[in-house]
């Protein structure tokens, strides 16, 4: 927690202070260290979502669909964010609040829409093996979307979202890449902390609610 | 029992259902003429460009597919016959692969009415799709869309709300193919190679096919 | 196909949060029947179900002959037979349809569906479609579609109801026809039935 709330702080200052301006953008283009950080971040919880669906699959632990369920959750807040923070920057930088030829947005708004699904398929089964099954058998489906998603909206519309990283290298100078290095990994490690500290949470709720059927007399399984 | 035998044995069995009561198959061709008028009016455009002919005739399919997605499993769920299928000596992936090709029948039937009504009802200068690519691409993306659909009517059939979560599962999943198939025919009118969007429908079938082959067992199985 | 042993080890399962089976042992030796007695919500339909590989136990394990009886391979699950609530019939088929499809799925002769329908005599019945049989005459038609494989687990789950008398006789007597060669789990509310049918007997209660 410690970390992640040092390296939080030293984002915030290094894209505040530190990075010079971009040449194109000016000052405004800065909120390009929290969109882009955040959004590969969602896309990485969801991965890990999707490894533990895989585990579960495999080993039929029910705490495999919690880590599961808990890294999807992180990826739809932060996907959230993204999908808060792109519009503002595509507003202020172009004059629009959405772009159907922005591949990356719409890439993002496709798989953000997918996961939604995922919630609204989880809590309409009951509590049990089914519900961890259909979890498990839609992340692992949802991860398969993404370079789907990918590569059909590359294919839908040109390009206007700026291209910051290429083949050849990212196109930007040294000390922004450092910042948004720097920003990646302060939200990496704020989704672990957050991603640890939901899972604690629901593995606690769930202790209290095993020791409350004991207490009432009711049949508990191991 | 081999796996193409037991298929073959379970899609006669749902062509004799379907034969003798053939609601769905009936049903998705109207819808598909009913869906035509509707996207007509609602779109309110003179001369539609080809993306909008192509479009409005896969948004048509895609609609009609959820018919099919949302009874296809009905009988087994409902009467318990998955009982049946899960007991028997067969694969459990031919039970998926078997309503997979049925969806898949479902959607050919449907296309031969839904095809040359939107060539009935294009305005005498609109431009028209080539029906060589058209054909192409609604082969291909039959392939990914009945794969897809028999593991979403799979998972779906078995959760409360079916005929809510089935189009919430279904569509999120199948806009990637959407995009590419409609690229098929945008690029051939265009004169531009159809091959990058054919090969992302093929992609898209095969990512799809396999996932749902990988874990199809999972749905269908407590 | 020999009986196979089947092992209950610590079963437990829980639909929501409501604990229906808890820490259920039992070990029933090839060719035995056992009798599943308990009021209704007792989590015998759930056991039976647990014990013919259609549920996976929330907690604990069911083997039929040393492996777990919801990860059977095709062969094995040939010897298993399973017959619930629900007739497991399409409605739209015939009763000969209904077995043919059966014959089909676990590879057998079609002679063998024609000898089904005679046993469960439902050759007048034979064309009609399954839906629009009597409830006597589909569950007649369930049992002869359990039947059919020849299996060597049969699990059934309140098998004479539905049934009339003669039908229930003809049951019976099957049932210890194959007692010592089948092994056997039956569910029934009847315990005089269940004791003149089985060789041992296990209660279940509601858990709170």
């Amino acid at each position: 927690m410690l970390a992640a709330g040092g390296l939080l702080v030293l984002s915030t200052l290094l894209i505040a202070l530190w990075v010079p301006d971009d040449r194109a953008e000016g000052y405004r283009q800065r909120i390009f260290y929290l969109h882009v950080p955040i959004a590969l971040t969602a896309y990485l919880f969801l991965l890990v979502g999707a490894f533990y669906a895989a585990r579960y699959l495999l080993r039929r632990d029910p705490l495999d669909d919690l880590r599961s369920y808990v890294a999807i959750h992180q990826g739809v807040i932060l996907g959230t964010l993204v999908l808060i923070s792109g519009p503002i920057w595509a507003k202020v930088s172009w004059g629009i609040w959405w772009d159907w030829s922005d591949k990356q947005l719409n890439t993002f708004l496709l798989v953000f829409l997918f996961y939604c699904a995922y919630f609204m398929l989880r809590y309409s089964v009951d509590e049990g093996a089914r519900r961890e099954r259909f979890s498990a058998i839609y992340s692992l489906l949802g991860i398969g979307m993404v370079p789907l998603s990918l590569a059909a909206v590359h294919l839908a519309g040109t390009l206007h979202h700026p291209t910051v990283f290429h083949r050849d290298g990212p196109a930007m100078e040294h000390s922004m890449f450092i910042a948004f290095l720097v920003s990646w990994a302060s939200f990496i490690a704020l989704g672990v902390v957050l991603w640890r500290l939901e899972l604690r949470g629901k593995l606690l709720a769930q202790g209290v609610q095993r020791l409350e059927k004991r207490l009432r007399g009711e049949a508990v399984l191991p | 029992m081999p796996f193409a035998r037991a298929v073959s044995l379970l899609v006669r069995t749902d062509l004799v259902l379907e034969r003798r009561a053939p609601q769905l198959a009936l049903a998705m061709a109207l819808f598909a003429a009913v869906a035509q008028v509707v996207l007509h009016y609602g779109a309110d455009i003179e001369r539609p460009p080809l993306a909008v002919t192509v479009g409005s005739l896969w948004v048509t399919l895609l609609l009609a597919t959820l018919l099919a997605v949302a009874r296809v499993f009905n009988a087994e769920r409902d009467e318990g016959l998955l009982d049946a299928l899960v007991l028997a000596p067969i694969p459990r992936t031919a039970i998926w692969a078997a309503k997979a090709i049925a969806i898949g029948a479902l959607l050919v039937l449907m296309e031969a009415v839904a095809v040359p009504l939107s060539y009935l009802f294009l305005p005498a200068d609109a431009p028209v799709p080539q029906l060589g690519t058209l054909l192409l691409s609604l082969a291909a993306g039959d392939v990914g869309l009945a794969a897809l659909g028999s593991l979403v009517a799979s998972v779906a059939s078995a959760v409360r709300g079916r005929e809510v979560m089935v189009p919430l599962l279904y569509l999120p999943a199948a806009v990637p193919l959407l995009i590419a198939a409609l690229a098929c025919s945008v690029h051939a009118s265009s004169g531009q190679s159809v091959v990058r969007p054919l090969a992302l429908v093929l992609l898209y079938d095969a990512i799809v096919a396999l996932l749902a082959y990988a874990v199809c067992e999972h749905a269908l199985t407590d | 196909m020999t009986a196979p042993r089947v092992e209950l080890r610590g079963v437990g399962h829980a639909y929501g949060g409501r604990v229906v089976l808890a820490g259920v042992d039992r070990v029933l030796e090839p060719g035995r029947a056992l009798g599943l007695l308990g009021p209704n919500g007792s989590g015998k339909s759930t056991l039976l179900r647990c014990i013919a590989g259609l549920l996976r136990p929330r907690a604990g394990s069911v083997l039929v002959d040393g492996r777990e009886s919801c990860e059977l391979p095709p062969a094995e699950r040939a010897r298993v037979a399973y017959a619930g609530h629900r007739p497991l019939l399409w409605g739209g088929l015939s009763a000969r349809e209904n077995l043919l499809l059966c014959a089909g799925l676990y590879g057998l002769e079609p002679e063998s569906a024609e000898r089904a329908l005679e046993s469960a005599d439902l050759e007048e019945a034979a064309e009609r479609p399954a839906a629009a049989l009597s409830q006597g005459q589909r569950q007649r038609l369930a049992l002869a579609r359990a039947l059919l494989p020849a299996p060597s687990l049969l699990v059934l789950d309140e098998p004479h109801s539905g049934l009339d008398e003669a039908s229930g006789i003809r049951l019976d007597a099957l049932l210890a026809q194959a007692r010592g060669h089948v092994t056997i789990v039956l569910a029934t509310h009847e315990r005089s039935r269940a004791e003149r049918l089985c060789d041992e007997l296990m209660q279940l209660e509601v858990l709170r």
